[in-house]
């Protein structure tokens, strides 16, 4: 599969990312793929998700700081929240304690392909 | 197995890339290359890391009070509003019977219950057409007794709702919950013996 980035406009993290998330306690790890390992969306993302970009998304879901660690090597960006979630698996209200969905939360997030 | 699945791997459930920190040793994932080798194979070259770490963790787990949540049902025609006030309700019933959960949080499932504030709030017309809603009232209390008391008396409260069906029976016990911290301690404080049994 090819991926087209148009010159301008949004794109949607679902179309161009693979995620998979789970947890360390109240730590949450989100590994963002650039599809088919294209080189084009690594660059794309690496530039675009950002920790800011990524506490904006989340809100209140987000009560700490925000790691995004770049992996060129498999074209990947693994994201942390520090305390993600609500206290960890054992003590929140949430029903998704170990944040399995949070990487499909993190694909519904829309970046500027433009600049 | 192919490079997708095993790029999953390498970064699951895991915080810093550089320094994923093992008690036998600290492994840096950014180095390695993929490669295809053939169905079902993986070739992997280039694997780095540091010497075994001098601090080991160790997780605690605590008392950390009682969770009890209940899940109700709201139907078409405007399902979504029938549960927002229910949602109102909630928190205004918890004061008027004066129950103080250490927590308490009303969640949507089939809109934000695993997707949380990233998810858009439905928009009107759509809303009224939802066919039914589940809320999930979930509470936690510092006693089993606080706990017991809500469960016993909020079933009633959402028991008499009109067209709202609830799971009247079988209501399950409120859980304990056990807190959990990580910490790090010196690994020259863990002394480990290990024993071989032979078992015929």
């Amino acid at each position: 599969m090819t991926v087209v980035i148009p010159e301008t406009g949004k794109m949607q993290l679902k179309d161009i990312c693979y995620a998979r998330s789970g947890d360390k306690g109240d730590k949450s790890n989100i590994g963002l793929q650039a599809i088919d390992f294209d080189e084009k969306v690594y660059e794309l993302i690496k530039k675009k998700v950002t920790p800011e970009a990524v506490q904006a998304h989340f809100k209140e879901w987000s009560k700490g700081n925000v790691h995004v660690y770049p992996m060129d090597n498999v074209k990947a960006l693994n994201i942390v929240l520090d305390h993600g979630l609500d206290g960890g698996m054992t003590t929140t209200l949430r029903w998704d304690g170990t944040g399995k969905a949070m990487c499909q939360a993190l694909l519904r997030m829309y970046i500027d392909v433009d600049c | 197995v192919s490079r997708q699945t095993v790029r999953e791997q390498l970064v699951y459930e895991i915080l810093d890339p550089k320094n994923y920190i093992t008690p036998d040793g600290t492994a840096d994932f950014t180095t390695l290359q993929l490669e295809g080798a053939g169905q079902n194979r993986v070739r992997i070259t280039n694997m780095t890391g540091k010497p075994r770490p001098d601090m080991l963790k160790v997780g605690i787990g605590y008392h950390g009070g009682f969770l009890f949540d209940i899940v109700q049902w709201f139907v078409w025609p405007d399902a979504l509003e029938k549960a927002r006030y229910a949602e109102r309700n909630f928190y205004e019933w918890l004061k008027w019977a004066d129950m103080k959960p250490i927590e308490a949080d009303a969640q949507y499932a089939g809109i934000n219950m695993c997707e949380g504030p990233t998810v858009p709030w439905p928009d009107e017309e759509y809303a009224r057409d939802i066919p039914e809603i589940a809320v999930r009232f979930a509470t936690k209390w510092n006693t089993r007794e606080e706990a017991e008391t809500f469960r016993k008396e909020f079933r009633r409260v959402i028991g008499c709702l009109p067209g709202s069906p609830f799971k009247q029976y079988a209501l399950p016990a409120p859980t304990r919950i056990t807190a959990y911290r990580p910490t790090l301690i010196p690994r020259s404080e863990v002394h480990t013996t290990l024993k071989i049994k032979e078992v015929r």
